[in-house]
Parts: C-alpha cells; sequence; structure tokens
C-alpha cells in the first residue's frame, strides 16, 4: 500500500515563517503599487510613509508585549529592542544591520543589506521610491515611548555603500 | 526577553499583515474615495494572492494540481500556514470537486464596518482564493457571484467553488 506523504513535513517552521514574512512583505509592496499606477509616485510615497508610521507603532507594541519587554531605561535598552525587533521582523539574510552605541544618548544603525532598496533598484523605481524605514522606526519609538531623533548620514538609494542613520534619544521612557 | 515559539511568531505576524492591509485601505479611502480604494484593494489581494501561492506551491515541492484530491491536499496544508487564530472562518469538501468557504466572522467586514465604509465595501477575501485558483490553473465556477459584501447584506458569508479539473 502506497504511503500518504504530508507535504506540510518538507516545511519547517523556520521555512513557515519565513513565507508568511515576504507574503506580508508583497502584499504592501503591491498596495502601493497599486496606489502609484493609479495616482503616481507622489501619492503612493505619501501613503507608504504615513501608513507605515501607524503600522510601526503596531509591529512595535505586538512585539513588546509578546516578550513581556517593559520600558526603554537607557541605550543598552533601546539596542537590544531595535536589534530583536529587526531580527523578528527583518531577519538575515535578506536584510543585514548593525547597531553600535555611540554614546549613553546615541546609536549608530547601519545597514549593509536592504532587501526593499534592493527590490526597488531592479525595477528601476529608485529615483521615484522613498524610504519608509525612517516613518517606521518613528512607529517604533511611539511604541517605545521615547523621542528619538533621527538622521541620515549615508543612504544605499542614493548610490552609497550602506545606510548610515544615526539615532539621537532626546527623552526616555517615563 | 521571553522566547516565542512558532504559533506565537505566526500570531505576530499575520496579525500586523492583516493590520498593515486594514490600514492601507482606511488611509486609500481617505484620498482617494471608496470606489477607487475597492479596485486597488482587490487588484492588489489578487497579485499578492499570485506570488503567494506561488512561494507556497515552491514550498510543498508541487509542481501542478492536476485532481481534485491534489488540489484538497495542497488546500489544507496552504491553510495550516496562512490561517491565524483570529481567523474565524470553515472549509469543507461536501462532495467531489466542491469546495464550501465559509466566513463565520468576517475581520474585513469588522474592520470596515468600524471605519464606516461599509456600506459601499466590495469585498477583497475571495479575491485571494482566486488569485490563488487562477496562479494554479484550477477552473471553477463560483457562487453567488457577487462584488460587494454578502456578510453586510444576508448576515453571513460563504462562497462555494465547484471544479472542474482536465483529468478527472
Amino acid at each position: 500500500m502506497e504511503k500518504k506523504v504530508n507535504l506540510l513535513d518538507s516545511i519547517n517552521d523556520k521555512k513557515r515563517i519565513e513565507i508568511l514574512r515576504k507574503n506580508w512583505m508583497s502584499h504592501d509592496a503591491r498596495s502601493q503599487m497599486a496606489i502609484v499606477r493609479e495616482f503616481g509616485w507622489e501619492k503612493g510615497n505619501k501613503l507608504n510613509k504615513k501608513i507605515i508610521a501607524e503600522m510601526g507603532k503596531v509591529m512595535m507594541y505586538r512585539f513588546v508585549n509578546a516578550l513581556n519587554f517593559s520600558n526603554v531605561k537607557n541605550i543598552q535598552d533601546l539596542h537590544d529592542v531595535c536589534i530583536a525587533a529587526m531580527e523578528f521582523y527583518y531577519p538575515p539574510p535578506s536584510m543585514s544591520y548593525e547597531f553600535q552605541k555611540v554614546s549613553d544618548d546615541e546609536l549608530l544603525g547601519i545597514v549593509k543589506q536592504c532587501a526593499v532598496i534592493e527590490q526597488v533598484k531592479r525595477i528601476g523605481m529608485e529615483k521615484f521610491y522613498e524610504c519608509g524605514c525612517f516613518s517606521m522606526r518613528s512607529g517604533w519609538y511611539k511604541a517605545l515611548d521615547v523621542e528619538v531623533k533621527e538622521e541620515c548620514l549615508s543612504c544605499m538609494k542614493d548610490g552609497d555603500n550602506e545606510c548610515k542613520i544615526l539615532l539621537k534619544v532626546k527623552n526616555w521612557s517615563h | 526577553m521571553k522566547i516565542l515559539d512558532f504559533e506565537e511568531v505566526k500570531e505576530i505576524l499575520i496579525k500586523n499583515w492583516m493590520s498593515h492591509d486594514g490600514m492601507w485601505f482606511y488611509h486609500c479611502v481617505q484620498e482617494c474615495g471608496i470606489d477607487k480604494t475597492n479596485k486597488i484593494n482587490r487588484s492588489a489581494v489578487r497579485s499578492m494572492a499570485k506570488i503567494e501561492i506561488k512561494r507556497l506551491k515552491k514550498a510543498l515541492d508541487i509542481e501542478k494540481i492536476e485532481s481534485f484530491e491534489e488540489f484538497k491536499d495542497f488546500f489544507k496544508n496552504v491553510f495550516s500556514i496562512v490561517k491565524a487564530e483570529f481567523m474565524d472562518f470553515d472549509y469543507e469538501f461536501p462532495y467531489k470537486n466542491v469546495l464550501i468557504f465559509t466566513m463565520n466572522k468576517c475581520f474585513a467586514y469588522d474592520g470596515i464596518k468600524r471605519m464606516g465604509y461599509i456600506e459601499k465595501y466590495n469585498c477583497g477575501i475571495f479575491e485571494r482564493l482566486k488569485g490563488w485558483f487562477d496562479e494554479l490553473n484550477v477552473r471553477y465556477d463560483i457562487t453567488p457571484q457577487i462584488n460587494g459584501c454578502l456578510m453586510r447584506e444576508k448576515n453571513l458569508c460563504y462562497r462555494k467553488f465547484q471544479f472542474h479539473f482536465s483529468n478527472e
């Protein structure tokens, strides 16, 4: 008698999660491109940034709640939660990044590989697309109740080898 | 920090995915109106569904779906990956070549009703299934044929898919 094979045996949990992440990102990209087709890049970028700022807040809330993570009190806490959230939502190998402590109030985020920019370049839209990651992190900081000002020092979309973003904390969680 | 297990990670990712989709809908309505938003939403879902099912096919090592039995196996496996706890729907294969998909409670209906646009909402949920079936090259008829929202109109929601497999 032929043994019935369960197709799911061929996919481990890691692969299942990777598929979900990719499909979420594909859906997001297709929503933006559907707007761009109807109304152009200006509206597509404007909406994307507005939405990902709100979404960033939700992403971080759900993440820290699931981890029972309390508030961010110092630069080490901010470093740890940023790295953990990046690894959860944007794990390697499609993304490559690190956060370095610069001072008691500053982190340097370095992105060496960005799947979003690679995709934007693949379709030749880097002149039109505006990065959403600054808006997303603004949502993260709201969820964490820290006031952070970001400064972009270099950007892969503009031809630099890596993105460098300086995060300056203005106010810590209450 | 606590270590999350597979089900917890899956639940967070799917919830975020659906929230993100809902936010696109909400902000698009504010900028572009409900008619354009319905069009954009359905087009984005359909196009995402095609990519989604390609990835699942590849991961499950499936080349073609040629029979109802293969389809049933594949469909069940797909839902064990993409269905989250908060999604309240059922599906059954009551007889050969038929799928009945029932939304007991629809998160899209609930969300769009909260936004205040349910009266003009055109269902995007079944666009996902249609995108899958089109990409799988599976022929089907669907009843009832409806562009709007059955939950709004009848306070219930289902679709019956009658499939036509070439070698059966």
